[in-house]
């Protein structure tokens, strides 16, 4: 995965920014609520967070999944303090998803907690 | 009037920025001088906000301020049955200091001014003392402050019944959380039993002062209290990113009293009531940018004592009856990017002995900033949940020199990836592992995956989720 970094693929199909994924569907589902903010995830250590820039819209859809759109006709981007930044390309939705990992002290996997 | 940025004043940006940088920064302790400054000035800032002057109070540092902030407006409250007394005030101040500028200086430039000059002094001034100064301070010492007194309303009820009479050792947080706290709360009307405590009994134990005003009800859990109850409430709390001399005592203190039910709720949520003094610099850099070296024709004198207060003091608390104000820290580290960070001690430490402990921005128990790099065990850093922490544990002791240390297997390589099984000794075996460059910082992480991976591609798929269920977790765009 490491082996393509180039953030100028502003159609890509999979993105991924630290801890956070994002994966692009056609579609958003039905009954979708609108969150007033661009924020996707935030460091609970660091003051550090992932956030879209203006354009972008931050879905809850039923289940407790989570979408963006951009709804814009222009590539929006995703900052975080100390990555470089990521895009969303105009008119696409992404599912968006954080990096799992297993712990082996307490024998369960979880998400990423940064 | 339009105002648009002159090649003389953008030449002047970089040198006010990095002056208000310096007051964000500065580490000078708070003298005679200064407090007189700040005395007058709270008694403007209250006025233009259409108050009655408070009792101004200093303390060495924001723990001290919250607590004793929270415990005094618990008190003022119970005894006054008042409601949102502090919230009330905070935001009459701030309405009042940011109706005296930004209406000032909205009236006099006009959109176009800000427009004109945004870009130019919001990023060079407010970004650049943003970046040094709230990372290092402000957001550091909120969070800090908020994590002590929401741990302390978590243990309150224990502390109630444990350690109300623990022997205090007259740490300097506690004392200076005890001396505020009655010096923002005495006064002639106060009829309890706080009417026979002065500021000279500040310097007495903790557990004395608490003992003399506990009520009825507390003098019977006091007895309660043994040897084992008075060992751990002397002792500091190194597993945390913030350390505070005394916190058990403040607790106790809180709990003991009249106003008990409420001390460590206040405290907690007197947050609300934060005014930055000079951890705020950058909105001091910007507005003052406009009175000095614009020179913009606007009645500068409401926002005049928030300029001395953030050049003068550090964060304060704000409230009716009154106004609690930090010293300065004595040390404050970053690294190079500015981020809050110090390897071998905390990167900021206050007068009485709270500190603060950071690695390159990411908060870090104390104890593993303490404990020399090849003292660290390896084990205990695979067992740390935050990812961010465990980051910067390799960091500190070096990812070769961490798995030199466990006895491991690679499974796997693909690019900068490796797949490793690694032997806990005595917990668990073939334990798979993806160790992994951050492409944006160039740091290594070592993650956690199912044992099921066999491969560097297998266990990025696995990371990913659901998310991979229909192909290969591949990103196109990864930093």
């Amino acid at each position: 995965m490491n082996k393509n970094n180039n953030i100028n693929k502003t159609n890509a199909a999979q993105v991924q920014q630290g801890d956070v994924l994002l994966n692009r569907v056609g579609q958003l589902p039905a009954d979708c609520q609108r969150r007033n903010n661009r924020t996707i995830a935030l460091g609970e250590h660091t003051g550090h967070h992932h956030t879209f820039d203006e354009g972008v819209a931050v879905m809850d859809a039923p289940g407790g999944k989570v979408y963006v759109v951009n709804e814009t006709d222009h590539p929006v981007n995703l900052t975080h303090q100390e990555h470089r930044p990521v895009v969303a390309a105009p008119g696409e939705i992404y599912a968006f998803g954080i990096v799992r990992e297993y712990d082996y002290f307490s024998e369960m996997q979880r998400s990423v907690r940064d | 009037m339009k105002y648009t940025l002159t090649e003389k004043h953008r030449a002047q940006l970089k040198p006010w920025a990095d002056k208000w940088i310096a007051n964000a920064m500065s580490t000078k302790a708070m003298d005679d001088a200064e407090r007189e400054i700040c005395r007058q000035a709270v008694v403007e800032l209250y006025a233009a906000a259409g108050k009655k002057a408070p009792r101004v109070v200093f303390v060495p540092s924001p723990f001290a301020a919250r607590f004793a902030a929270g415990f005094a407006a618990a008190i003022w409250k119970t005894r006054k049955n008042r409601y949102k007394t502090f919230d009330a005030t905070l935001k009459a101040t701030q309405a009042a200091t940011s109706d005296a500028t930004s209406a000032a200086t909205d009236a006099a430039t006009a959109a176009a001014t800000r427009a004109a000059t945004y870009d130019a002094t919001a990023v060079a001034i407010a970004a650049a003392t943003d970046a040094a100064t709230d990372a290092a301070t402000d957001a550091a010492t909120d969070a800090a402050t908020h994590a002590a007194t929401h741990a302390a309303t978590q243990d309150a009820t224990q502390a109630a019944t444990q350690d109300a009479t623990s022997d205090a050792t007259s740490a300097a947080t506690a004392a200076a959380t005890h001396a505020a706290t009655v010096a923002a709360t005495s006064d002639a009307t106060y009829d309890t039993t706080y009417d026979t405590t002065s500021a000279a009994t500040a310097a007495a134990t903790v557990a004395a002062t608490a003992a003399a005003t506990q009520d009825a009800t507390y003098d019977a859990t006091a007895a309660a209290t043994d040897a084992v109850t008075q060992d751990l409430t002397t002792r500091e709390d190194y597993s945390l990113w913030y350390v505070v001399p005394g916190m058990k005592q403040i607790v106790a203190f809180g709990a003991s009293l009249a106003a008990y039910s409420l001390a460590l709720i206040f405290a907690q949520e007197i947050w609300k009531s934060r005014q930055g003094g000079n951890t705020w610099s950058g909105w001091s850099a910007y507005l003052s940018f406009f009175r000095y070296v614009a020179k913009l024709p606007i009645d500068y004198s409401k926002w005049d004592s928030f300029e001395k207060l953030s050049e003068h003091s550090g964060i304060r608390f704000v409230h009716e009856k009154f106004c609690i104000i930090s010293d300065r820290p004595k040390t404050l580290l970053v690294d190079a990017q500015n981020r809050p960070h110090c390897d071998t001690g905390p990167f900021c430490e206050w007068r009485d002995g709270s500190q603060l402990y950071a690695l390159h921005g990411v908060h870090i128990p104390a104890h593993y900033v303490l404990t020399p790099a090849e003292k660290i065990s390896p084990a205990a850093i695979m067992a740390e949940t935050n990812v961010e922490i465990r980051r910067e544990l390799i960091r500190k002791v070096g990812i070769e020199m961490m798995l030199s240390k466990l006895p491991h297997k690679i499974l796997d390589r693909q690019g900068d990836y490796e797949l490793l099984s690694i032997d806990f000794t005595g917990l668990t075996q073939d334990a798979r592992y993806l160790k992994m460059l951050n492409p944006s910082i160039g740091t290594w992480h070592v993650e956690g995956v199912a044992r099921e991976c066999a491969t560097v591609q297998q266990a990025i798929n696995w990371r990913a989720g659901d998310m991979a269920n229909v192909a290969s977790w591949n990103p196109e765009q990864l930093t």
